[in-house]
């Protein structure tokens, strides 16, 4: 590799993805330390990398791909015909909707598109968990949206003994504008509080940002009634839209291997 | 028996070599959800052909060999898109000062005649003039020879000015060595 003339575009590329053969790093590397130009270029490349890392995480291209992966199923008819007679048209849209662009297996939908999935992340992988599946007390997931073109998002969790918890936005007073994109994770990890048995999270999505007590009141009406595998939705206006998921939490005694299908 | 990459792998693959296939696929649809469309299918491809991903001297020479093939068969794909996007970018040099080709970025004048010229001529192009390969890293991409290379980079150059003199007649071109 000659070093008479600056490092072509490509070359910075192959340095930076460690790509060159070891006699070609090091050359590349002794340029850079003797030309400005190329420093910047590199800079400039490296910048590129990060923004990416930001703008496509691999979290978000999992989640896609596992998504892909999914068999198309038919939405469970029997579930969805229970309490026909307040079908809306906007819920006929849905349920019109559906079968095209089937949900991925941890969603429960309301409103135009919108999901929200759960995944748990196990030895640096992340992997797609059904509705109920069991998970160690202490697990740490992931969770990720779909925002169905809608402007705002809030995430809730209760779990078995009552406990409403926001998790998503910190402020726990108003809901978060989603970010462009309309399909992203939560903008964090969320490990487990040990506490063992049923956790649900709702994924409340709205037009614009609003104040989140609604959303909470909400909440601990369903925590106060319990039955937290059935109650897939909260006791929210129509201009609300909501995904939920849950997972059934064991103590590590008690896990199984892998994790269960959902008990639904 | 070829192996597949673990997870830890595939996020690993993903972190090197995600941004360079991005890159390529917005560079050649110029749609960042289409790009994002390919990127994900062209890194299916590269997980699904790990074991011959493994046995690369230049891992990146070879990912983005996968992602330019992809993206021309896409654009190929849509003719129709494909002229009427080179067409509007002609449009836009109508009318333009003459020295408005000088002023192009090379990657941008190279997108511009890329339909005027066959599959085996794009890559080359592409490989050399927007990838800035050298032409033995664009020769080992294509599976070429240096001196077919060449022949490839010196049809395209003709193409390119014949193309950009008949949007503008009184364009003057540099040498170009290759």
């Amino acid at each position: 590799m000659s070093t008479s003339l600056h490092l072509r575009r490509f070359t910075l590329e192959r340095y930076a993805a460690r790509d060159l053969p070891e006699d070609d790093q090091q050359t590349a590397a002794a340029h850079l330390e003797s030309c400005g130009l190329c420093r910047d270029k590199l800079s400039v490349l490296l910048g590129d990398i990060q923004a990416f890392q930001q703008q496509v995480p691999y979290q978000r291209f999992r989640v896609a791909h596992e998504r892909r992966k999914q068999p198309i199923r038919r939405p469970r008819w029997s579930l969805w015909l229970t309490g026909l007679t307040a079908v809306t048209a906007t819920s006929l849209a849905l349920v019109l909707i559906v079968p095209t662009e089937p949900p991925a297996p941890t969603e429960r939908l309301k409103g135009a598109g919108v999901a929200l999935g759960v995944l748990l992340l196990q030895d640096g992988r992340l992997q797609p968990l059904q509705p109920g599946a069991e998970v160690p007390a202490d697990a740490t997931l992931q969770l990720t949206y779909t925002g169905g073109g809608l402007g705002s998002v809030a995430l809730i969790g209760i779990d078995s003994e009552g406990a409403v918890t926001t998790y998503y936005p910190e402020s726990e007073t108003a809901s978060a504008p989603l970010p462009a994109g309309d399909r992203g994770a939560f903008p964090f990890s969320l490990t487990l509080d040990g506490v063992s048995g049923i956790e649900r999270f709702y994924a409340v999505f709205a037009a614009q940002v609003g104040p989140l007590a609604p959303v909470q009141d909400a909440a601990r009406k369903v925590a106060t009634r319990g039955r937290l595998d059935r109650a897939t939705e909260l006791p929210l206006p129509a201009s609300y839209h909501q995904a939920s998921g849950w997972v059934v939490k064991v103590s590590p005694s008690m896990t199984q291997q892998g994790n269960g299908p959902g008990v639904e | 028996m070829p192996t597949s990459p673990t997870g830890v792998e595939i996020q690993a693959l993903y972190e090197r070599y995600g941004r360079a296939i991005y890159r390529r696929c917005n560079y050649f649809l110029r749609n960042e959800a289409q790009a994002e469309d390919a990127m994900h299918d062209v890194f299916v491809k590269v997980v699904e052909s790990y074991h011959t991903f493994q046995g690369q001297a230049s891992p990146l020479t070879w990912v983005v060999r996968i992602t330019t093939n992809h993206c021309l068969n896409l654009l190929r794909s849509q003719r129709a898109g494909w002229r009427q996007r080179f067409e509007s970018s002609s449009r836009v040099l109508d009318g333009a000062r003459p020295s408005a080709f000088a002023e192009m970025e090379r990657q941008e004048l190279v997108r511009v005649v890329l339909d005027k010229v066959d599959k085996g001529v794009q890559q080359a192009a592409v490989y050399y003039f927007v990838d800035e390969m050298s032409q033995q890293e664009a020769a080992d991409a294509l599976g070429c020879s240096v001196p077919t290379l060449r022949k490839r980079l010196r049809s395209f150059v003709k193409s390119a000015r014949k193309h950009l003199q008949s949007i503008d007649p009184d364009a003057v071109f540099g040498e170009v060595r290759v």
